[in-house]
């Protein structure tokens, strides 16, 4: 059902979402943007690998470097 | 736990295909964006609202390694697969890593962060526990001369960070003092540096002729005379001795670069590259400290080229303090801003500078009243102490923001006008009160009038005041913060400085032919004020699309020739050629709202009839203005070549002028529907002069008086009069009627253009 899927995108805008990249590195920022070939824009994200963190701000994430995609469970307690 | 009871161990499986992490509070919703955006058309973007084209541009991409710093690439690996700190190195090697490291460390000098520069080089990061620094014959090389040089650098750049800390320069412009990571060679005394030196060098002694031996040996001294000039530097004390030791480096540095430059050399350490050496990624060591746009690296010859430019802005401190009052030090500093920007040390070495020469020898009385003699001549007495009080502490401020980097001298520049403009009035009155004292049979109105008040502290004020407004336009040119929209603003301002930097050469000029040297000095200032008055206008005209200014030339100092050329003759010519400047700027825009510089500013209404004529009948006027002031010339001209030269430049300005009225004639007959071009002419003239009459408000309504007249002629006067009205009411109407409807409502649009054939004068276009 790809008009599901798309509706179940567009609600995760604005969320935090982390995402893995090819060379080890995980950037989590807010989910501000998405295209058809899964290049994923962050925004006021942070990077982290190896345990150092530093602040990138707004971010582009080519789709074919993304490994894996997280997005905040809201009704984690 | 989700509420439908699931354990937390075991994964979710809904209508998205969603996965929750065990333990996380992260959902995986990777199968989910694959098919989601599979299910996208091309172009299609799911985004957040208010997401716009700027937000797409301005978002940084990662995993580019030109532009992502921290991504780890293969190559990356490959390369720090190559470090071995226990290498033995050759002296070709050696050669090589420290001109290396000569350029981080000059990229830091020009406001790059340690971690991104100097820190980059693996022998100063790495772990030195097993290695004797100065000995140690295992690896000579390394450790009785590269680590000898390095300990060095590191006390340089001590030095260097002393005086950054003196608060002259700026975090995170000038300087990132947020890099935290430990100094690698905390506690390196100079003495130390000096000693392991002398170690380097009678090791490299040993190598008799080697090349890269004595290549490595200039490269020792080198070090050793540039740590030296920057300990006499820190001690306000020592800066004589400090500008000597900066002459023989400045000299030493000189002959060792032209050592570079030879095809040997290059050779030499195009062999020596060694890999592994230097860790590009410095992100991954210290990413919290790192700031957001690390710098390029300065390749080696523009390395050594910003180090000679580095040790001539220093030579400006020493002569800062032998300044020999006030307008030298402003002089000094307005030469530093002027050129391309100073490296922050030289620049917070120069703020220290002045700020110690304003405050030593003579009392800050003397010193503002110094500054007015320079300028003008002879205070009639000695103004008061809140007035110089004001005075010294505002002139400490000129010559600080003189010292900042460009974007920030520019902002301060623009600050500190407002309280330049206080102290010029506080200025004219102090005048005006020191008159009145020395003068007191004198009438009260005398002492504000100029022909016999010189203002002296005024004009000081004035100009000190002008020389800001450079600086801040001058700045806002260099660094291209002016849009479009302002740039006929800017271009007002520019010319309004032109002008006044023009009366101070005439005044300049005036004073020179007295038999006092330094009122010649004067004159070179004054003209180097209006040589950048010039360049400014110019590069502004080429902003505005202009081609070029009335002066048919690219160099400023022809340009302030012709132009003095001209004031030879007369004012007139000078004026002209700044009004046709004015003119053309005018032009650009949709519609002045009237013919004077002043009123540009406000201009915001679009093409219409009446600006349209009156633009048209300015050239016209213009035409017959400059026609004249070229007869006038060709009368007045004797055999100088420079009255020659002046009638050639008013020859050629008629020419272009005449061509672009008749092109413009051309268009607005063709606009018009007329047969000829005298018709066209005529009907624009008469129209535009009878729409000019209408607007100026004349009254249609015969007066009360009048019609109340009991004579015939009286009735007969008010009859050709009312009639004579509302001919020329007609006139205008049908004259505003036919533009204006030929433009709005026939869809027919206005273009302004500088065509190919005359390319300084602005040609107007209809076309539907």
């Amino acid at each position: 059902m790809p008009r599901a899927d798309k509706e179940k995108l567009r609600s995760y805008l604005n969320h935090k979402m982390r995402v893995l990249c090819s060379d080890g590195r995980t950037f989590a920022g807010i989910f501000k943007c998405v295209d058809s070939h899964k290049n994923l824009v962050l925004s006021d994200t942070t990077e982290a690998r190896d345990g150092f963190q530093r602040h990138v701000g707004m971010i582009m994430v080519p789709g074919e470097h993304i490994k894996r995609v997280l997005v905040e469970n809201l009704e984690y307690v | 736990m989700a509420d439908d009871g699931i354990d937390e161990e075991s994964t979710l499986r809904g209508v998205a295909g969603l996965t929750l992490e065990a333990g996380e509070e992260w959902i995986n919703i990777t199968e989910l964006m694959d098919r989601g955006t599979k299910a996208l058309k091309e172009g299609e973007l799911v985004k957040a609202a208010g997401f716009g084209l700027f937000d797409a541009m301005t978002s940084i991409e990662v995993m580019d390694p030109r532009l992502d710093m921290g991504m780890e690439t293969e190559e990356n690996k490959a390369e720090m697969a190559h470090w071995d700190i226990g290498r033995r190195l050759t002296l070709a090697q050696t050669l090589w890593i420290i001109e290396q490291v000569f350029s981080s460390e000059m990229t830091w000098h020009s406001s790059a962060a340690l971690v991104q520069t100097l820190y980059t080089c693996n022998y100063i990061t790495a772990d030195r526990t097993d290695i004797s620094i100065g000995s140690g014959a295992q690896n000579p090389e390394r450790d009785m001369v590269l680590y000898p040089l390095l300990v060095a650098t590191g006390a340089c750049c001590q030095r260097v960070w002393d005086e950054y800390t003196r608060g002259n320069v700026y975090g995170d412009e000038d300087v990132f003092f947020s890099t935290m990571p430990p100094q690698p060679f905390d506690g390196t005394t100079e003495a130390d540096a000096r000693r392991l030196l002398e170690v380097a060098r009678a090791h490299l002694a040993t190598y008799g002729d080697d090349a890269a031996a004595r290549l490595l040996r200039m490269v020792v001294g080198l070090r050793e005379q540039w740590l030296d000039v920057l300990c006499r530097l820190g001690d306000a004390n020592a800066w004589d001795q400090a500008m000597a030791a900066l002459a023989q480096l400045s000299t030493a540095h000189a002959e060792y670069v032209r050592e570079l430059e030879r095809d040997d050399t290059a050779a030499l350490l195009a062999d020596g590259a060694v890999r592994g050496v230097f860790d590009r990624r410095c992100m991954r060591w210290f990413p919290a400290a790192a700031p957001v746009k690390p710098r390029e690296l300065l390749e080696q010859k523009a390395a050594h080229t910003a180090f000679a430019r580095l040790l001539d802005d220093l030579r400006q401190v020493g002569a800062l303090r032998c300044a020999s009052g006030p307008e030298h030090v402003e002089r000094l500093l307005l030469s530093v801003a002027r050129a391309e920007a100073a490296l922050p040390y030289a620049r917070s070495l120069l703020a220290s500078a002045a700020d110690a020469r304003m405050h030593q020898g003579e009392s800050t009385a003397r010193f503002v009243r110094q500054a007015a003699i320079a300028l003008v001549g002879e205070p009639l007495g000695i103004p008061d102490d809140v007035f110089v009080s004001d005075a010294t502490s505002l002139l400490g401020d000129w010559c600080r923001a003189m010292c900042q980097n460009p974007a920030r001298r520019r902002r301060v520049a623009l600050k500190l006008l407002g309280a330049w403009d206080a102290l010029q009035s506080e200025a004219e009155r102090e005048d005006m009160r020191l008159f009145a004292e020395a003068h007191p049979r004198e009438p009260a109105a005398a002492a504000g009038d100029p022909e016999r008040n010189s203002f002296s502290l005024s004009s000081w004020a004035y100009h000190s005041k002008l020389l800001l407004a450079e600086t801040a336009l001058l700045g806002g040119v260099r660094l291209d913060v002016y849009h479009p929209h302002e740039l006929p603003a800017v271009f007002c301002a520019v010319s309004r400085l032109f002008d006044a930097h023009s009366v101070h050469l005439a005044r300049a000029e005036h004073r020179a032919g007295s038999s006092y040297a330094r009122r010649g000095q004067l004159l070179a200032s004054a003209q180097r004020d209006v040589a950048t008055a010039v360049w400014l206008t110019a590069h502004v005209c080429g902003r505005l699309g202009l081609v070029r200014p009335p002066w048919r030339s690219t160099s400023p100092n022809d340009a302030v020739a012709a132009i003095a050329a001209s004031r030879a003759l007369d004012e007139e010519p000078a004026r002209r050629a700044r009004h046709m400047l004015r003119f053309r700027a005018f032009a650009q825009l949709a519609s002045p709202a009237g013919l004077d510089y002043d009123s540009l500013c406000a201009a915001e209404h679009g093409v219409d009839a009446h600006t349209l004529t009156e633009l048209l009948a300015h050239a016209r006027r213009l035409l017959d203005d400059t026609s004249a002031t070229l007869a006038q010339c060709r009368v007045d001209s004797s055999s100088e070549d420079q009255s020659a030269a002046a009638a050639v430049l008013w020859a050629e300005e008629c020419e272009a002028l005449r061509h672009v009225a008749v092109a413009n004639s051309i268009a607005l007959a063709r606009l018009l529907r007329c047969k000829n071009l005298a018709t066209a002419e005529e009907l624009a003239v008469t129209g535009s002069e009878a729409l000019r009459r209408s607007m100026q408000g004349s009254d249609p309504v015969p007066s009360t008086a009048d019609a109340q007249s009991s004579t015939r002629g009286g009735r007969r006067r008010r009859r050709n009069r009312a009639r004579a009205h509302g001919t020329e009411e007609a006139t205008a109407r049908q004259w505003n009627t036919t533009v204006e409807r030929l433009i709005a409502d026939a869809g027919v649009r206005v273009q302004w253009t500088c065509d190919t054939h005359n390319p300084d004068w602005p040609v107007v276009s209809f076309f539907d």
